[in-house]
């Protein structure tokens, strides 16, 4: 879709953007973590290692015939801006943006989307030379994390259907009264069926300045019909287009008053 | 006794424990509000000490200073305190905050500077004294659980 027919904004409240493909398990060893971050150290030259997303399987058995080591692990590539995160695991990889700060840039899908197709071919690229296989993607996902700062368009929880219109009040008919906090989790099917988009609201504390806010996330998954380049070019736009279009639609006037909306 | 907690080597000793949990595609880093149950209460206390004008005591107190009550925030949401009972939170007389936790016999006292430093002191009530090393507030608070 064009880029001029999506809502746009001059002060968006996200704070971190994702890119992702979901395929099936590559036979992905400790050893090709070390490998495929000596391809990308100059970029991204530190690393945490975290359980992997998902359900796995933990195996270790030293005093078996032939010992079974099965440790599934995650990897986290970052740069030295901190702004730019690769995770790789043996059936998932994600491309992470976030803002350093509050105040810093907004990022553009379209500055975005051709730097995760860059590193979603080095890592293909990787894996073909490695005799681990071309991945098989099974699903697409880009996903928006907005932070809404206490003070900016609501002080309360009661106020969250000024936010988001179709966010009730949440007070009983007699007993109970206005809610402390609130969270919501909702899914919407995409058009044709092709995916699911994910709407989370959650009281939060941001852990940089300890301000307290609302964590908008919104997430478009949806299945590519092949692993080919442009069918998943194709997904992660779909997706995108759910997720800018669903932020709009589910946000009030008066917040897109005080995001700029342009 | 009190000592010196240097809030970024306290942040760096925290990531590591809250990565137990973070089977999570997010990277920029939030703490939920809900959990502990209080902890929203406890930040509209927080709050409302900026209310509190010069001489709030009668014996000359100081404003409480925006330095402490982000620090405190930043530091309340950096610890594992999902375990842990409701604090008492009070303004110091020099502008800082402090926090309190007491389970048992068992004391735990964080306070915060104006500018933004903090400290903290463990005590068995009754006296005795134990020190810490002053990097390790989560520890702290687990030995005010017992853990």
């Amino acid at each position: 879709m064009p880029e001029r027919t999506l809502p746009d904004y001059d002060q968006p409240p996200a704070q971190e953007t994702w890119m992702a493909f979901a395929f099936a398990p590559l036979q992905w060893s400790v050893p090709h973590f070390g490998a495929f971050w000596s391809e990308l150290k100059a970029e991204y030259p530190t690393f945490e290692v975290h359980p992997p997303i998902g359900e796995f399987n933990f195996e270790l058995n030293a005093v078996a015939p032939n010992a079974i080591v099965n440790v599934p692990l995650r990897c986290w590539f970052k740069n030295d801006e901190s702004n730019r995160l690769i995770q790789v695991q043996n059936n998932r990889f994600f491309h992470n943006w976030r803002r350093p700060n509050p105040t810093a840039p907004y990022f553009h899908y379209a500055e975005l989307k051709p730097v995760f197709e860059r590193e979603w071919s080095r890592f293909c690229d990787f894996a073909t030379r490695y005799d681990l296989g071309v991945p098989n993607v099974l699903s697409c996902e880009v996903a928006y994390i907005n932070h809404l700062d206490r003070g900016e368009g609501w002080s309360n929880f009661a106020d969250l259907s000024r936010i988001f219109p179709s966010v009730g009040s949440f007070e009983g008919r007699n007993f109970l009264k206005k809610p402390e906090t609130i969270s919501a989790n909702a899914v919407y099917v995409m058009a044709t069926n092709e995916g699911r988009l994910h709407v989370v609201i959650q009281p939060a504390i941001r852990q940089l300045d300890g301000k307290e806010i609302i964590q908008l996330s919104i997430t478009g998954n949806c299945r590519p019909a092949s692993s080919e380049i442009s069918e998943l070019m194709r997904c992660l736009d779909s997706c995108r287009e759910w997720v800018v279009n669903g932020f709009d639609d589910f946000t009030s006037h008066d917040m897109h008053k005080i995001w700029r909306k342009k | 006794m009190a000592q010196a907690l240097h809030l970024p080597d306290f942040l760096g000793l925290k990531r590591s424990r809250q990565d137990r949990a973070s089977n999570r595609r997010q990277w920029s880093e939030v703490k939920s509000l809900q959990s502990p149950a209080w902890l929203r209460e406890i930040y509209d206390r927080i709050s409302d000490l900026k209310k509190l004008e010069h001489n709030w005591d009668s014996y000359g107190a100081l404003p409480v200073a925006d330095g402490a009550i982000s620090s405190i925030r930043v530091l309340l949401s950096n610890l594992d305190i999902d375990d842990m009972p409701t604090p008492h939170v009070a303004p110091l007389p020099d502008g800082g905050v402090g926090l309190h936790w007491r389970v048992g016999s068992r004391d735990l006292e964080i306070e915060v500077e104006p500018n933004g430093a903090a400290h903290y002191l463990q005590t068995i009530v009754g006296g005795e004294s134990i020190s810490g090393d002053p990097t390790e507030a989560q520890n702290a608070l687990d030995w005010v659980l017992g853990k």
